[in-house]
C-alpha cells in the first residue's frame, strides 16, 4: 500500500485528469485567440510546409505583427487557421506516444467538403472552409468534433494570401463543455467566413459551383466547429504539457525527500485500502514532515547550546507531537487494526523491525542509555528499571496477543456448524457453503470474525499505551538536554530506517539466482546497517 | 458485590478475569513474570459471574469489567493502571507491601 504518496499521487492524477479535461481556462483560450488575431497576413507569403518543429512555429508566430480584427480578408482568416493548425499539429507531433490521437499524414487530394474520417486528408487550394465537423458547433456537445488532416498542397502565388491548411483529425477525443469560451470567438470568424464567402472573386470552389445559402451556412458552421476544436485542442495540449512538467518536478521533490528518509515510501495499490487507512497514511505523512522540522529545531538548539529554559519548550513540543501520533494510531486501531498491525503505513525496513505495530520500547531504551552519557546513578537506575519493566510488559502483551491468535485460528479452522452427531447435515451444509463462497464468507463474517478481530485492537492499543507511557516516564527521569537528545536519537533512528528502505528499493536489480547466491555471507543488509546504531554517536549529541 | 469483596480479600493478588479475554491473560502473565502467584477468578466459569461482572463494571466505571486487579484487598484497576504502576516502578513495592512478593 502506498501511504500518503499514493493517496497524494492518486489525488494529483485525478486533479490532472480533471484539470486538463474540464478546466481549460477560457481566458487562456481567449488570450491565445487574441494573440493570433493580432498576426497579420504578412505571414501568408511563406509556404507552410509541414514542419513538426514547434519552436520554429513559435518563433514564426511571435515574429508576426498584430492582427487587426477588422480585417476580413479570407486569407487572413486562413492564415489564422493555419496558425491554429500548425500550433496544434506542432504540439501534437512533438508528443509521440501519449497523444496517439493524431494519425500520420496521408496525402489525399479532395476538393469537396466531406465528412470527416480519421486519416483522410484533403488539400486546400485557397479554401478556407474547415469541413471538420458534421456535428453541431454548439458547445453543448461532449463528443469531439473532428477536423481533417490536410496535406500541404500547392500554394497560390497570385493572391499571395492563400495558404494551404493543415488540419488534424482527432477521433474519440472528449472535451468538456467549459470550453465555451471558444464560442465567444466564433462570431468573429463566422463573420469573416460569411464575408469571405460572399466575396468570392470567382475563385474556384467546389468544382466551380456557387453554393446556396443553406450549404454556405452549414459549411460555415463546420468551419467554426473545426476552429473551435482546434483551439480547444491547443489549450488542452498546453495544459497537459504544463502539468507534465509540474508532475516531474513533484516526483523529483518526493524522491529527494524519500531518499533522505523524511517520508515513508513503498506500499501497495491504493485500491485495497480502507478509508481509515488512507486517512491515517496522509496524516502520518504530515506528522513525519513536522517531525523532521522538530528534529532540525532540536539539533539547532543543542548545537547552539541554548538555555535550558528555551529548550524545554521544544522538548515539550516533541512530546506533544508524539502524543498526537499515538492519538492517530488509536483512531486507526479502531478503524482498521490490520493496517496498523501489519505496518503497511511504514517503509520496508521499518516493517522488518515492527513489534506489535510499532517500535519496541525496551529496544529504544537500550539504544538510548549509552548515548545519554553522563547519567547520574539515580538516572541510570531509573532507566534500567524502566527498560526491565517495559520488557516484562512487552512479554505479557505478546502473550496476550498470542492467545488471541490461537482463538482466532480455532474459530476459523473449526466450523461453528460442527456438531459431532450430525455429520451428514454438516457435510451438506459445508458443501453448499463452499459452493457459494460468498455465503461462506458472510457466514464467517457474521459469526466468527467480529468476535475475534474486535479484541485484536486491545493488545495493539495497549502496546501503544506502553510506548507512550515509556516516553513520558523517560522524560521525567531525564534532564531537558538529555530528553532533547533522546527525541533526536529516536527520530534519527527511524529516519535512517526509512532512508534504508528507499535505498534498498532503488538498488540495481540483479537476477533472482545471482541475488539468492549472494544472500548467505552478509546476512540482511538492514540488520547490518541497524546494529551500528547501538554504538554510534549521533551527530549533535 | 459482596462476593467480589470477599474473594478479593482472600489473597494478596486477585485478578477477576474471563477465559476469552486476552487482556486478562496479559495481566495474569505479567504478575507471573514478576514472581507473583495471583488468584484468578474466571467470571464466565462462576455461577454468579454475571452479577460480579456488573458489580466490577460499576466499580471500575467502565466496560469491559475485566481484568480487574486487587492487591491486598484493594482495587488497583485494569490493564492501563497496572501498566502505569509498573512502568513507574510502583507496582513491585505495592506487591511487597501486600506480601505477594518476598524477593
Amino acid at each position: 500500500l502506498q501511504p500518503a504518496a499514493t493517496a497524494y499521487y492518486g489525488e494529483l492524477e485525478e486533479a490532472l485528469i480533471h484539470g486538463t479535461c474540464t478546466s481549460i481556462d477560457p481566458s487562456m483560450i481567449g488570450s491565445d485567440v487574441d494573440t493570433e488575431c493580432k498576426n497579420k497576413t504578412a505571414f501568408s507569403t511563406t509556404p507552410l510546409s509541414f514542419n513538426p518543429n514547434l519552436n520554429h512555429l513559435r518563433e514564426g508566430l511571435l515574429s508576426l505583427p498584430p492582427f487587426p480584427q477588422h480585417h476580413r480578408e479570407r486569407a487572413v482568416e486562413k492564415t489564422f487557421n493555419s496558425i491554429c493548425m500548425y500550433a496544434a499539429a506542432g504540439y501534437l507531433a512533438a508528443r509521440p506516444p501519449t497523444l496517439e490521437i493524431f494519425p500520420s499524414w496521408p496525402m489525399n487530394h479532395l476538393q469537396q467538403p466531406y465528412s470527416v474520417s480519421t486519416g483522410s486528408i484533403s488539400s486546400f487550394t485557397g479554401n478556407s472552409h474547415s469541413v471538420g465537423s458534421t456535428t453541431d458547433s454548439s458547445s453543448g456537445q461532449n463528443a469531439m468534433p473532428q477536423a481533417e488532416l490536410v496535406s500541404p498542397g500547392s500554394m497560390r502565388a497570385d493572391s499571395g494570401q492563400q495558404q494551404e491548411v493543415l488540419m488534424v483529425t482527432v477521433d474519440d477525443y472528449n472535451y468538456e463543455e467549459g470550453l465555451g469560451a471558444a464560442a465567444t470567438t466564433a462570431p468573429i470568424f463566422q463573420q469573416h467566413t460569411a464575408d469571405q464567402d460572399r466575396r468570392k472573386h470567382g475563385s474556384t470552389r467546389k468544382e466551380g459551383k456557387l453554393l446556396d445559402a443553406k450549404t454556405e451556412r452549414r459549411l460555415a458552421q463546420n468551419r467554426e466547429a473545426a476552429r473551435k476544436s482546434r483551439l480547444r485542442k491547443k489549450a488542452y495540449v498546453q495544459q497537459l504539457e504544463t502539468s507534465r512538467i509540474r508532475l516531474q518536478q513533484i516526483e523529483q521533490e518526493l524522491h529527494g525527500a524519500r531518499s533522505q528518509g523524511l517520508f515513508p515510501g513503498g506500499g501497495s495499490a491504493s485500491g485495497d485500502m480502507s478509508s481509515g487507512a488512507m486517512m491515517f497514511d496522509m496524516e502520518y505523512a504530515r506528522w513525519l514532515e513536522d517531525d523532521s522540522k522538530h528534529m532540525i529545531e532540536l539539533q539547532g538548539a543543542l548545537q547552539a547550546q541554548i538555555m535550558d529554559a528555551n529548550l524545554v519548550g521544544i522538548v515539550e513540543e516533541c512530546m506533544r507531537h508524539y502524543d498526537e501520533l499515538f492519538h492517530l494510531r488509536a483512531m486507526l486501531a479502531r478503524a482498521d487494526v490490520f493496517h496498523l498491525m501489519t505496518g503497511l503505513w511504514a517503509t520496508a525496513a521499518e516493517r522488518c523491525f515492527l513489534w506489535m505495530g510499532g517500535f519496541r520500547p525496551s529496544e529504544i531504551i537500550k539504544m538510548l542509555i549509552p548515548q545519554l552519557d553522563p547519567l547520574t546513578e539515580q538516572q541510570t537506575l531509573g532507566m534500567c528499571n524502566l527498560q526491565r519493566s517495559s520488557e516484562q510488559t512487552e512479554e505479557a502483551l505478546a502473550q496476550g496477543l498470542q492467545q488471541l491468535h490461537q482463538s482466532l485460528a480455532e474459530a476459523v479452522g473449526t466450523s461453528p456448524l460442527s456438531d459431532g452427531a450430525n455429520v451428514a447435515n454438516y457435510t451438506a451444509l459445508m458443501a453448499l457453503a463452499l459452493d457459494r463462497l460468498d455465503t461462506l464468507e458472510s457466514f464467517y463474517r457474521q459469526r466468527v470474525l467480529p468476535s475475534v478481530t474486535f479484541p485484536l485492537k486491545l493488545p495493539i492499543m495497549q502496546a501503544d499505551n506502553l510506548r507512550q507511557q515509556t516516553l513520558h516516564h523517560m522524560r521525567r527521569l531525564l534532564t531537558t538536554r538529555q530528553a532533547a537528545r533522546c527525541f533526536l536519537s529516536v527520530g534519527e533512528y527511524h529516519r535512517r530506517l526509512r532512508a534504508l528502505s528507499s535505498v534498498w528499493a532503488s538498488r540495481p536489480r540483479e537476477s533472482f539466482v545471482a541475488a539468492a547466491e549472494n544472500v548467505s555471507p552478509s546476512g540482511t543488509a538492514a540488520e547490518q546497517a541497524v546494529h551500528p546504531y547501538h554504538q554510534s554517536q549521533f551527530s549533535g549529541l | 458485590m459482596d462476593r467480589v469483596t470477599k474473594l478479593a480479600s482472600q489473597r494478596a493478588v486477585v485478578i477477576f478475569s474471563m477465559s476469552s479475554c486476552c487482556m486478562c491473560h496479559t495481566v495474569t502473565r505479567l504478575f507471573r513474570e514478576l514472581g507473583v502467584n495471583p488468584t484468578v477468578v474466571e467470571l464466565d466459569e462462576d455461577p454468579r459471574g454475571k452479577e460480579m461482572e456488573k458489580a466490577l463494571a460499576r466499580l471500575l466505571g467502565r466496560n469491559p469489567a475485566v481484568p480487574a486487579v486487587f492487591i491486598g484487598g484493594r482495587l488497583v484497576g485494569s490493564t492501563d493502571k497496572v501498566m502505569s504502576l509498573h512502568l513507574g516502578g510502583n507496582l513491585v513495592p505495592q506487591l511487597r507491601n501486600a506480601g505477594a512478593l518476598w524477593v
